[in-house]
């Protein structure tokens, strides 16, 4: 935009101008991920009522067949769990359903994905008081 | 004017300064406001703010 006229403050100037440019690109960029997501967030809360008032989950018992064949986490009828579940950290999740599920003991989950014993622990207690909270939690 | 003197211009508020920086950097907010190839009005406005702050805080 502006000459370079050899000198060391056009130079410094247009050095700036790159800095501001990158800066402002990366913030704004970043504002537009942060709003996207705070919307997302918004939406989410709202469809599932939707969902719930228009088809009741009744009718979709009655035909387990579909049911299964959903990923994991659709087939859950109940929303407020499947969207705890949803939030959950990946590998928090991952530990959690293979102990629960599989029924796999804390020893072997930590030796394949490579954590300590401690931190397998860690995640699926840490989803337990997440799951309590969220439910309602009245069964300790 | 160059930039430099831009922008120790625009973080005193100069409104002049302001207006050729927000004239400069106008198509890169409007691209980032686009969602899905829908303008959107909201996150304009927040586009402005970032740039307001960006001003504010780049360290000259």
């Amino acid at each position: 935009m502006w000459k370079n006229n050899d000198n060391n403050e056009a130079d410094e100037s247009n050095i700036l101008h790159r800095q501001f440019t990158v800066y402002l690109a990366t913030a704004v960029r970043r504002t537009k991920i942060q709003y996207l997501r705070s919307k997302y967030k918004l939406q989410r809360y709202e469809i599932p009522l939707e969902i719930e008032d228009s088809y009741p989950l009744a009718d979709f018992q009655a035909e387990p067949d579909i049911i299964l064949s959903l990923p994991l986490l659709d087939q859950l009828e109940n929303i407020k769990l499947q969207r705890a579940l949803e939030q959950a950290k990946k590998r928090d999740l991952y530990i959690f359903l293979a102990k629960v599920l599989e029924g796999r003991s804390f020893v072997e989950i930590a030796a394949e994905l490579g954590i300590e014993y401690n931190t397998a622990t860690a995640a699926y207690y840490r989803m337990l008081n997440r799951l309590r909270k969220e439910l309602g939690g009245e069964d300790e | 004017m160059n930039f430099m003197e831009l922008l120790t211009r625009a973080k005193d508020n100069d409104a002049f300064a302001l207006n050729e920086i927000a004239a400069m950097y106008r198509p890169l907010l409007i691209k980032e406001s686009i969602v899905n190839g829908v303008f959107d009005e909201d996150l304009y406005q927040e586009q402005w703010l970032t740039l307001m702050n960006c001003i504010r805080k780049i360290r000259i």
